[in-house]
């Protein structure tokens, strides 16, 4: 069944599950687009997602059936296998891997203790630890008499009698499923493909991926990691999907489900049982991919995305219009090997906690007062005051105005909890929060500049591109703070990952390690050739695995290339068809320009060689986007003459005294107008801050700029 | 105005944050860029922001050694180019004298100017590959002073006014083995501060230069603040420790390193004296390497929270040392093995020194931490291929466990805790790299150092020539290989000690071609074993095995005090032999590897005995013998304490409660001697033959319990002094 099965005019629905919300954004052609929310169902996250389709459903007038019916697709995005690794509620998994090398997992090549840390964590060098429970007890890994040398050639007979013992054994301990990783299997699969046969045929119950399946790439450790977890999440992924599949289409749904993966594009539910890791961590690519869709036209596509909520602040980037992918993923500790959307967080947003430390200097995070029980002003109970205690203090944000599902916020109690902060710093309670939203800003901004510097960027060469439910409060904030004039406020910021789902295609790639040294020879280019002409034909057969022809994927050629012995990889484009002497003499160039680029003039030292590394194919079919423009977007009140509905005292974090801001609403708000700051926009699910000396513009495709004036900036 | 009223506690916390993420940003970038696997993987490389004066304000999060020395390198290039100094300059030097810990280490500075006044400084420096002399790597095994070693540079421009000097980098480069990744570590280092001086020119520009100096007034402050806030918190007192280096480089003995650590209110005094004079062999290192010692282990112990502010935290500190020592070397000694020999055992000294007054203090006690893998126990392996193309690999994956710590074990395969961020390469790519097959890697038994929490084992490998005609130049760089050099604490024992084995014609490629996989040495059939010393050169034939095993960590607390079934759990993992659950824990176990908890608890009473029977009786009988209750069913988190009688404060056990005596006079006057044989404690000890060294567990004579433990060579004062604490006074 093609994915895309009603061409253009179905409905696309694109459906984002999150730790608190389940977001759906439902695209009509004829309706135009709608945008719904649910509670997140963690227990079973397909009840949320039911939910969520229902009211999507009401909004439009119609049943569930009705617009499942008539969909042309339906993008899922998934925590399940994230939820699963962070929970440890995965299977019990046996482990194989080379005799001598069984506890390759568990030394974790020693950086283990600090992977995925921050800086901060990794100071603290008495506390540190492996991760706990490790993901596979030691128990469960056993041995596999064979070996594999560095060029492919078998060194030690493989044992798969031995092997199978093992297996027997450990599925009779009540192992449900099985990874294995031999070394150099990338290169010569064959031992872990033999013992993948007898495993399957042998003990048809339990779940068994290889190594060389799942990230056909040099180095044991991440190979074995991307194995492990596969294998770890596998059943639950797939059953979910499955599952989730089979009520949709009950429902009367005729398209397939699609699923979000962490590279970026989507892909089948067969696809995903196979490789559930391609959704580990798929939560934010899609606000980044929607950025870029969304965010074309600003900056040559140089875009920084950041989505902020109530706890975590997240960084994205595109550089030259392509997503900034992660090559060294890590989850609980684990470092893995499948491409992934590059995100950094930091706990950082409305539920911030402002604190005094030892010595009394004030801080602002990262701890978080959560949803539960939440700022003071939400009156559940908190007494920590907060990040959106101290916006409400300042006048952001309108204490009659619900958040967070709260019908009015408590401004008193905000009040009081700030005045007794800043007690003791001799600061009154609109001081001290102006104070904390002033070190949020900056700590925010600091995240968005470290993503940028350490790989050599200049923050304001970028469009900065704002969403996510606190998004555009902080937007014009944090542009500022990094040199940028321009914030844009991403269309339906509140759902944007739910509707950036909806501007991805179908991806599917191939990788494989591939060494060759510069000087590339037309030796290279024939062995290059042919490396991708494989990889070419396994991309082509899973497009035509899900009934689509050959001719309707579109198929690019990459590489990454690095200086000898550096371990910092650049992409480079690779030419189609079969390479010749100039198409392969070519990529040291291309590489050493874009390596200047990146870190500077005189940053290459083209002395010590270039080596390629690593081939990839990308193949992708197009999928029909939203419009980006589309008049029925604005909900106007042809009625309303002015924005404006009020006004109201605001304190702006850096001013002595409170200025009068205009009070806009939505209704009248449509592509072209201009509201000058300082004023609030207030939206039916966010808060626009306008402040002074900037002016904001809604544009056709349903963002907001929010530009500051030239002498402020 | 006066700087520091221009900030603000706004403006301090945002440029605090700031500064901090950007001296973050500048080891990234750096690490990014570099060419070695030594940075990029190893992590062995620093960066820091520094004072207009050379003092660190900010000390980067890898290794923490070579961040600490900048200070010297910043403050000696001061000294040499005074006035000359410009912007757009930067400095290079590998000279030990100069900041460098040794000549591998290749740091450059750069000073940040604004409106021609000179407002900070950066520097990076990193570890790189060789930069010449007699052995590959530039560890020169062998040489007995600097002459001997490879040539050094003094503080020289890299940088004049913006411009790139040819003939530096030409000369720098001339020396090394490594010319090519040396030259892209020099872009990297100078790229990277270039982005820095950038961002904080960007912070002046935005909040002025009296902001700026201000908050770096501020942050030195604030971090000094911390350090004196938590000092206080602790017992005024003198800590004292003993370390030792077993090989010089030249010749196999034993030299001995000493500390004497006095705490009063908010200020600590290092007083190194006693320590042996300088070396004939290349373990020296020089003042820089002394300070860095004491530096890394001070910023992420009393600093893991705050700013890694050297300037500050080296206003709480005094340092004192005998010029010409072995950890404060004069010209010209050799020390191109400093940094894991004489700085390393600094810094344990340090370590043991504050450990023993967090866990006496009760604050901070979950920093104390028994001693863990520091030094190094590497080789390199140098030779031709079979293409014939010459190759030289440091293997950096021979790395220790970590110690213990009081609410847990140490961390199996740690590597060093000062460098935080060393990462191991996988065997696939170095297998790649160069002409060698791992028959194994893996956790070492027997290496933990037993305690109520054990030392985090050791890694242990065999690596074998593959597919060569030639043999190889195998160099050893070890320490530890004739005592152990980790240390438990609070009764725990040490880890094993660490050594290189060469198996002669073993050819275990053929012997994996017949489809059989040895796993132990045993299953290894070879001509000979032979047994290198600690630093040594050998060669390598093509059919000859190398087997390299590295020390666990440190335990924390008495063995006897462990949980039984964390020890059987301990022998099923591998950690430990059977034998060992007896002899070290007292544990029994079944056939299947059950706990028998009668047994045990039998066994355990009879070590106690057993201790009090033949152990060495106190100088000063304790002051009162009291019998624990067993009603008292909680195990103490450490067993010595220090207990108010009347007006006195006195060191007592807290397992049986008895008192020992006041504080006043050192704790081991109260303790019973139990003197443990090296080789009783690892089948593994029993590949030293040097049977001078013991190790002494001091016990409580009424209850048996180990208090605190040390290894010792023969000679040594057997009455090493531990913990004297100050009375209390005001009372």
């Amino acid at each position: 069944m093609l994915p895309v099965s009603r061409g253009r005019d179905g409905i696309r629905i694109g459906i984002d599950v999150g730790g608190t919300f389940t977001d759906c954004v439902v695209v009509d052609p004829i309706r135009g687009r709608y945008h719904a929310k649910a509670f997140t169902t963690p227990e079973d996250p397909a009840l949320g997602v039911l939910d969520v389709l229902q009211r999507a459903a009401e909004m439009m007038g119609r049943s569930t059936g009705e617009i499942l019916s008539t969909a042309a697709s339906f993008i899922h995005g998934t925590t399940v296998g994230t939820n699963t690794l962070i929970e440890r509620r995965g299977a019990r998994v046996g482990l194989l891997m080379t005799k001598g090398h069984e506890e390759t997992l568990a030394i974790g090549r020693v950086y283990q203790k600090v992977a995925g840390l921050s800086e901060r964590e990794k100071t603290h060098v008495t506390h540190l630890s492996r991760p706990t429970p490790p993901i596979v007890h030691p128990r469960d890994v056993r041995p596999v008499s064979e070996r594999i040398d560095s060029r492919g050639c078998v060194v030690a007979p493989l044992d798969p009698d031995a092997a199978l013992t093992s297996v027997a054994d450990l599925a009779g301990t009540g192992v449900e499923a099985i990874a294995i990783c031999l070394l150099f299997s990338f290169l010569n699969p064959h031992h872990e493909q033999v013992l993948r046969e007898a495993v399957r045929r042998e003990f048809p119950d339990l779940y068994v991926c290889i190594s060389s399946d799942v990230a056909p790439v040099l180095g044991e450790y991440e190979r074995c990691v991307s194995t492990v977890l596969n294998a770890y999440i596998g059943r639950r992924v797939g059953e979910y999907l499955t599952r989730l599949e089979r009520n949709l289409h009950a429902l009367g749904m005729t398209c397939s489900l699609l699923v979000m993966q962490a590279h970026g594009g989507v892909t089948t539910v067969a696809d995903i049982r196979e490789k559930p890791l391609l959704t580990v961590d798929s939560g934010p690519a899609g606000g980044v991919l929607g950025a870029g869709y969304y965010g074309a036209d600003a900056e040559n596509g140089n875009i920084i995305c950041v989505d902020v909520g109530g706890t975590s602040f997240d960084v994205g980037l595109l550089i030259d219009g392509r997503v900034e992918i992660d090559a060294a993923p890590v989850i609980a500790q684990y470092s893995y090997v499948l491409p992934k959307v590059y995100i950094k967080s930091i706990g950082a947003g409305g539920g911030s906690i402002a604190w005094l430390d030892h010595l009394g200097a004030l801080r602002v995070g990262p701890r978080s007062a959560g949803v539960d029980p939440g700022p003071v002003s939400y009156g559940r109970g908190g007494t920590a005051p907060t990040v959106t205690d101290a916006h409400l203090v300042l006048g952001f944000l309108d204490p009659s105005f619900p958040l967070g599902g709260h019908v009015g916020l408590d401004k008193d109690a905000a009040e009081r909890a700030l005045a007794a902060l800043g007690e003791q710093l001799g600061m009154t309670a609109p001081e001290t929060a102006s104070a904390v939203v002033a070190i949020c800003n900056a700590q925010m901004a600091d995240l968005v500049r470290k993503v940028t510097i350490e790989r050599g960027l200049d923050p304001r060469r970028f469009a900065f591109f704002a969403y996510g439910g606190a998004g555009p409060m902080f937007a014009a904030f944090i542009a500022r703070e990094i040199g940028s004039r321009v914030a844009y406020v991403a269309p339906g910021s509140g759902v944007f990952s739910a509707l950036g789902m909806l501007t991805t295609d179908l991806v599917y790639y191939e990788e494989h390690s591939h060494l060759a040294r510069s000087p590339f020879d037309p030796e290279t280019a024939t062995r290059l050739t042919s490396v991708y002409r494989d990889l070419e034909e396994r991309v082509l057969r899973r497009f035509e695995r899900e009934g689509i022809p050959r001719t309707a994927a579109s198929l690019s050629r990459l590489a990454d290339l690095r200086f000898v012995r550096q371990v910092n990889e650049l992409e480079v484009p690779v030419s189609a068809g079969d390479l010749g002497a100039d198409d392969v003499a070519g990529l040291e160039a291309v590489f050493v320009g874009r390596y200047e680029r990146t870190y500077g003039a005189g940053s290459a030292y083209t002395a010590a060689g270039v080596e390629l590394v690593k081939v990839r194919v990308v193949g992708r079919v197009d999928m029909e986007k939203p419009p980006r423009a589309d008049p029925r977007l604005w909900h106007v009140n042809e009625a309303a003459q002015d924005t404006r509905v009020g006004e109201r005292e605001i304190l702006f974090p850096g001013s002595a005294v409170p200025v009068v801001a205009a009070i806009h609403s939505s209704e009248s708000i449509r592509p072209g107008t201009v509201v000058q700051g300082p004023a609030v926009l207030q939206r039916l699910a966010d808060t626009v801050v306008i402040p002074q000396g900037s002016s904001l513009e809604a544009r056709d495709d349903g963002s907001l700029v929010v530009r500051w004036d030239a002498e402020v900036a | 105005m006066n700087p520091k009223q221009a900030v603000d506690a706004t403006t301090f916390e945002i440029l605090r944050h700031r500064l901090w993420e950007i001296n973050d940003e500048m080891g990234l970038l750096a690490r990014r860029l570099s060419g070695s696997p030594a940075v990029y993987e190893t992590g062995d490389f620093n960066t820091a922001i520094l004072t207009p004066d050379g003092h660190g304000l900010f000390i980067g999060v890898h290794i923490i050694r070579q961040g600490s020395v900048l200070d010297v390198v910043v403050q000696s290039v001061l000294q040499v180019f005074g006035d000359e100094i410009a912007d757009g300059d930067a400095f290079l030097t590998t000279d030990p004298w100069a900041g460098a810990l040794h000549a591998q280490d290749a740091a450059v500075v750069k000073p940040i100017f604004w409106q021609d006044q000179l407002v900070a400084w950066t520097g990076v420096v990193m570890h790189e590959l060789d930069v010449g002399g007699p052995r590959p790597g530039s560890w020169s095994v062998g040489a007995q002073d600097a002459y001997q070693e490879c040539p050094l540079l003094p503080p020289i421009k890299l940088v004049d006014r913006g411009s790139y000097r040819k003939d530096v980098e030409a000369a720098f480069l001339r020396n090394s083995r490594t010319p090519q990744i040396n030259a892209l570590n020099l872009r990297a280092k100078l790229v990277a501060q270039v982005a820095t001086g950038e961002r904080l020119r960007e912070i002046i520009e935005q909040y002025g230069l009296d902001v700026f100096m201000g908050v770096q007034t501020r942050i030195v402050e604030y971090v000094r603040e911390t350090v004196r806030q938590r000092l206080r918190g602790l017992r005024d007192g003198t800590y004292s420790a003993t370390a030792l280096v077993d090989h010089d480089g030249t010749l196999d003995k034993f030299y001995h390193l000493q500390l004497a650590m006095t705490k009063s209110d908010d200020h600590l005094v290092f007083d190194f004296s006693g320590t042996d004079r300088q070396a004939p062999g290349p373990i020296n290192c020089t003042y820089a390497g002394l300070l860095s010692g004491v530096m890394q282990v001070l910023l992420p112990s009393l600093c893991y929270d705050v700013p890694w502010c050297q300037k500050a935290v080296g206003e709480c500190v005094d340092i004192i040392s005998e010029p010409g020592t072995l950890n404060n070397a004069l010209w010209p000694a050799a020390t191109t093995m400093s940094t894991t020999n004489a700085c390393q055992s600094t810094g344990d000294l340090v370590w043991q020194t504050l450990t023993r007054m967090y866990g006496i203090s009760e604050s901070l006690r979950s920093e104390a931490i028994a001693l863990g893998f520091g030094g190094v126990n590497a080789g390199f392996l140098a030779g031709t291929d079979a293409a014939g193309t010459r190759f030289v690999n440091l293997f950096t994956d021979s790395v220790g466990g970590g110690g213990a710590r009081s609410f847990g074990d140490g961390i199996d395969v740690s590597a060093n805790l000062v460098v935080p961020s060393h990462a191991i390469p996988n065997v696939e790519r170095i297998e790649s790299l160069v002409p060698v097959l791992y028959l194994y890697r893996r956790q070492c038994a027997s290496t933990s150092g037993a305690g109520r929490y054990r030392g985090g084992a050791g890694l242990e490998m065999i690596v074998v020539p593959y597919g060569v005609k030639e043999p190889m130049e195998a160099v050893f760089i070890s320490s530890g290989c004739a005592h152990p050099s980790t240390k438990g604490a609070f009764g725990g024992l040490p880890g094993s000690i660490q050594r290189n084995l060469i198996l002669r014609q073993a050819d275990v490629p053929k012997l994996l071609g017949t489809g059989f996989i040895p796993t132990t040495i045993d299953e290894i059939p070879c001509s000979a074993v032979d047994v290198p010393h600690a630093k040594d050169s050998v060669q390598l034939d093509p059919a000859d095995a190398w087997l390299n095993f590295s020390t666990g960590g440190g335990g924390f607390g008495d063995p006897l005090l462990r949980e039984p079934a964390m020890v059987a759990a301990d022998v099923v993992s591998g950690i430990y032999e059977v034998e060992a659950a007896a002899t070290l824990y007292g544990v029994s176990l079944d056939d299947d590897g059950n706990v028998d908890l009668d047994e045990t608890r039998r066994r355990r009473a009879g070590i106690r005995r057993h201790r009090i029977d033949i152990g060495r009786p106190p100088k000063v009988q304790p002051r009162e013998a009291r019998e624990r209750d067993d009603q008292d069913v909680g195990i103490p988190e450490i067993c010595l304490v220090v207990r108010s009688e009347g007006d006195e404060d006195c060191f007592a056990c807290a397992w049986c409660s008895s008192i020992l005596g006041p504080v006043i006079l050192d704790v081991r006057n109260y303790m019973i001697t139990v003197e443990h044989k090296l080789s009783s404690l690892s089948p593994l000890n029993r590949l030293t033959t040097d049977d001078r060294v013991s190790v002494l567990a001091y016990c409580c004579p009424s209850c048996g319990t180990a208090l605190t433990s040390d290894v010792r060579v023969l000679d040594d004062d057997s009455w090493p002094p531990e913990i004297e604490l100050r009375a209390r006074t005001g009372r």
